[in-house]
């Protein structure tokens, strides 16, 4: 074909068509952008005039931001967790106002939450309430961006913000189980508590100054421990060890929530799953924690350690197939067989100091 | 009768894109929780979909036959962008409401049905109308709908508070399932009945003529 043939060719129509249009496209929506814009200052603007409905408030910082700075993880474990984090900040102010003749001080502060649905994310204005130096609460939350979430009507129709701002204590972390879970959106909920967690962690250690230190320093069996999430804690009670493990996912089956007590020995003696992560979906949550019992408590490190094995590969393992729990949701139970190899393991460590 | 009646009556009734085509199912059954969410998303419709049919309707003898889809879907695309950008600037709330489904309506079957089976066919003038009235047909739709289960789900309509009595599984997906199923039923018996009535007339009225014309 030649180069004039090709030109009156029904391709070259068809191309040329279809580059006017995008052309044609482009330009529109290039001029419509410039006009339609949603700046910064305006998403600001919105979400102070949300928050604060009317109230006479000083945003500081409003064209140079207090704060530009992102939040990896809460307690700054990067390093030893690689963890990319559940929360971003990008923007932080500080708002102070009046109210009922009170001096108030907010710091705003804009949070990205990951752990949304289909990997996505959500980005919320929170505003952090701080006296004498502490923080006291959360006033309000204002969503700025939903990200690609599709049940954020879901969200807004429960009361997940009301219990946010309503239940805050010193030390809380937020995460929709129990009464947070009632929005019907449970991905796009966790992206917003993660949000509103980082928000919290970023003023309290930031902003205010607080100290951020590691205290699973030197533990050991922590690859598929989320450390670095503020609700993995443990409380040292005499000789006995309580803790709450939040796991890591393990391909198909999600993050697990666990209480662990071990006693005298390092053996077991509780072992209560508080949040089901398995999708596999043979047993709920219940018929699973009756089988745990049975298999978890009253063992000790060494059980787990013959168990998990040396690869780490349980279903081949003959101490694995003698257990009760054959459900076939091997994934799940690998993790919850490395929350108690966890727990028993560190018994010891967790006695030489407190948890700060 | 006169085709610009003929072309609103069958987006309105006859060829309802919700009710009689079952068309559109992913953003209705998502969106009628709430009546302004579905009264919302069915005005962004029409909007869309009067553009495109008349953009698409103008573009007709112009665009060659082979790529004709590609470029509905860019000039939805477009359509679909300025709309997003539009809302998010002066109804932020609505845009909130609306999530993913707002985006998602590039992939809405009746806009681009209507351009391919529609638009694609007919003059600007009467795409124009072919348009409005399938937006409106399905904005009826759903905002019907949305009403129905924000009344029983929640006990509010249109975020007003009417009474305290509620039922939960009306607020969730089920219910709208349920809901959908027993308008599309109900939309279809009244049809049939208007239909079946106007047959017994036809037939009467021929009866009449014919023994006329024995007598």
């Amino acid at each position: 074909m030649s180069v004039k043939d090709f030109f009156k060719s029904n391709s070259f129509k068809c191309l040329a068509a279809l580059l006017c249009v995008l052309l044609a496209s482009g330009i529109f929506l290039t001029i419509a952008y410039g006009f339609l814009e949603v700046t910064a200052g305006e998403r600001l603007q919105r979400a102070v005039s949300y928050i604060y409905s009317g109230a006479d408030v000083s945003v500081y910082g409003e064209n140079d931001v207090l704060i530009t700075a992102e939040v990896k993880d809460p307690k700054g474990l990067i390093s030893e967790t690689k963890k990319t984090g559940n929360a971003e900040i990008d923007q932080a102010y500080k708002v102070t106002f009046d109210e009922n003749g009170k001096k108030e001080l907010d710091y705003l502060i804009s949070s990205k939450g990951f752990g949304g649905w289909s990997g996505g994310t959500v980005t919320c204005w929170i505003a952090v309430t701080v006296e004498n130096g502490a923080v006291t609460g959360i006033r309000k939350i204002s969503v700025s961006s939903w990200g690609n979430q599709t049940l954020s009507s879901e969200v807004n129709s429960s009361s997940l913000f009301e219990n946010i701002t309503s239940k805050y204590t010193d030390g809380i972390y937020y995460e929709p189980v129990g009464d947070f879970l009632v929005t019907g959106a449970t991905m796009s909920a966790t992206a917003i508590c993660n949000a509103v967690n980082g928000a919290i962690a970023f003023v309290k250690t930031d902003i205010l100054g607080g100290v951020v230190s590691n205290p699973f320093e030197g533990f050991v069996f922590t690859e598929y421990i989320d450390i670095a999430n503020p609700a993995t804690i443990y409380q040292v009670d005499g000789e006995t060890v309580t803790y709450n493990i939040i796991t890591k996912s393990n391909k198909q089956a999600q993050s697990f929530t666990i209480e662990i007590t071990v006693g005298k020995g390092g053996v077991i003696s509780e072992y209560v799953i508080k949040k089901y992560g398995s999708t596999d979906g043979r047993l709920d949550k219940d018929e699973y924690n009756a089988l745990v019992r049975t298999d978890y408590e009253g063992k000790d490190a060494a059980y787990f350690k013959s168990v998990i094995g040396e690869n780490g590969d349980i279903s081949s393992n003959e101490n694995y197939e003698a257990g009760e729990i054959q459900t076939g949701a091997t994934r799940s139970n690998y993790l919850c067989l490395y929350a108690g190899l966890f727990a028993t393991a560190n018994y010891e460590k967790c006695l030489g100091g407190q948890m700060q | 009768m006169n085709k610009y009646k003929k072309i609103t009556l069958d987006g309105l009734i006859f060829q309802n894109p919700t009710f009689m085509l079952v068309l559109g199912t992913c953003p209705t059954l998502a969106l009628i929780k709430s009546a302004t969410s579905a009264a919302g998303m069915g005005l962004t419709v029409i909007f869309i979909l009067t553009l495109s049919n008349i953009i698409i309707s103008a573009l007709r003898k112009v665009i060659p036959n082979a790529v004709r889809i590609p470029c509905y879907i860019v000039v939805i695309a477009t359509l679909v962008t300025f709309a997003r950008m539009v809302l998010e600037k002066f109804l932020p709330d609505l845009y909130e409401s609306l999530g993913a489904f707002l985006t998602l309506i590039v992939v809405n079957c009746i806009i681009l049905g209507r351009a391919e089976a529609f638009a694609s066919k007919h003059t600007v003038a009467e795409a124009a109308v072919d348009g409005i009235a399938n937006g409106l047909g399905f904005t009826f739709a759903l905002t019907l709908m949305g009403i129905i289960c924000e009344f029983l789900g929640k006990g509010s309509i249109f975020g007003l508070k009417i009474m305290n009595f509620k039922i939960e599984m009306f607020a969730s997906s089920a219910g709208t399932f349920l809901v959908y199923g027993l308008c599309i039923a109900v939309f279809v018996y009244v049809l049939d009945g208007f239909e079946r009535a106007r047959r017994v007339k036809a037939n009467k009225l021929a009866r009449e003529n014919l023994l006329k014309e024995g007598a």
